[in-house]
């Protein structure tokens, strides 16, 4: 239920990539038999006209101080690019994060049932804590975890035909130490990169400031319709060839 | 009205423990105590699901048989 794809160092690169890993695949049953649009060919058009639903209530309460005027600025590069952006109100981040949680830790719990059982010790701390839950998940809960899908995902449907693409934030924080005793931050906050992957929808990050205090980078989630991978790559180069900040490197020393 | 059970008390360690022994986990006692400070959230979440989500979404409904037979 996760989202996978490339990480590199500009939208203009992810379509390059992209091009070379998209299509069917005949034994991936997740797999859409879709054509595959030329993705470079998308950074070429202008962002102006499109309509951004911004989900701002996600990102309102409980974030890092510096992301809501990072977010802020961001939108009003997108809206000097002739975007046109306006709030929109989906369910609340825990409740897709309830939902995703509990769907994501039974079927983890299902993958990794015969080597939790047998060696849990050789799991690393936080993956361990993260997937041996789902062993007391009951089959109606995720039974009704899967039917609140549809009804969270049908919510984002509803908004994106309003809007060509969903902007939030990409992350509520900055990046944890690499320190494996570092509480898991999963059961202590929602994730914001947890919505989309409940409505299957393309999402994107880009990093849109620094941080002050521990200068690290913040991040802007692009989400667009299924198949809609041009959209949310369009909006991204439009947006890193407006600013630098994902060229940027954070001094990590 | 609410649907969910956020009313319900959290389960104490015993009952996490009679449910990991019904999961068929033999857990060591260290990872065990990991288990049972970890659970309350996770029960939070799961108790937070409304239970009134309409069963034409149920799983069975959405399978594909097509896409299974194609090939």
């Amino acid at each position: 239920m996760d989202h996978c794809g490339p990480l590199t160092r500009s939208a203009e690169d992810i379509a390059l990539f992209l091009q070379v890993i998209a299509g069917f695949d005949a034994e991936d049953p997740g797999s859409e038999d879709a054509p595959v649009p030329d993705y470079a060919a998308a950074l070429t058009r202008s962002i102006t006209g499109l309509r951004l639903g911004l989900i701002e209530h996600w990102y309102a309460d409980g974030a890092h101080p510096d992301l809501p005027p990072a977010m802020s600025a961001a939108i009003e590069i997108l809206r000097g690019l002739g975007a046109v952006v306006e709030p929109v109100q989906l369910s609340s981040l825990r409740d897709y994060t309830d939902c995703k949680t509990t769907i994501s830790i039974a079927e983890l719990y299902a993958i990794h049932e015969k080597d939790l059982k047998t060696r849990p010790q050789d799991f690393g701390r936080i993956l361990r804590n993260r997937v041996l839950p789902g062993a007391l998940i009951r089959a109606e809960d995720y039974v009704q975890a899967l039917r609140w899908r549809n009804v969270l995902a049908r919510e984002q449907a509803m908004a994106l035909k309003r809007f060509d693409a969903l902007l939030t934030a990409g992350a509520l924080g900055v990046a944890d130490p690499a320190d494996p005793n570092q509480p898991d931050r999963l059961v202590s906050s929602p994730s914001i990169t947890m919505p989309f992957s409940v409505g299957g929808l393309p999402a994107l990050n880009i990093p849109c400031g620094f941080s002050r205090a521990e200068g690290l980078p913040l991040s802007m989630q692009i989400a667009a319709a299924p198949m809609a991978e041009p959209i949310v790559l369009r909006i991204a180069h439009a947006y890193q060839q407006a600013t630098d900040w994902h060229r940027r490197h954070p001094d990590l020393h | 009205m609410r649907t969910d059970l956020s009313h319900l008390p959290p389960s104490g360690p015993e009952e996490i423990r009679a449910m990991t022994s019904r999961a068929g986990l033999d857990l060591p006692e260290e990872l065990m105590q990991q288990l049972i400070a970890m659970w309350p959230a996770f029960e939070a979440m799961v108790r937070r699901i409304p239970r009134d989500c309409d069963r034409a979404a149920e799983p069975a409904h959405t399978y594909r048989p097509l896409r299974i037979v194609r090939d």
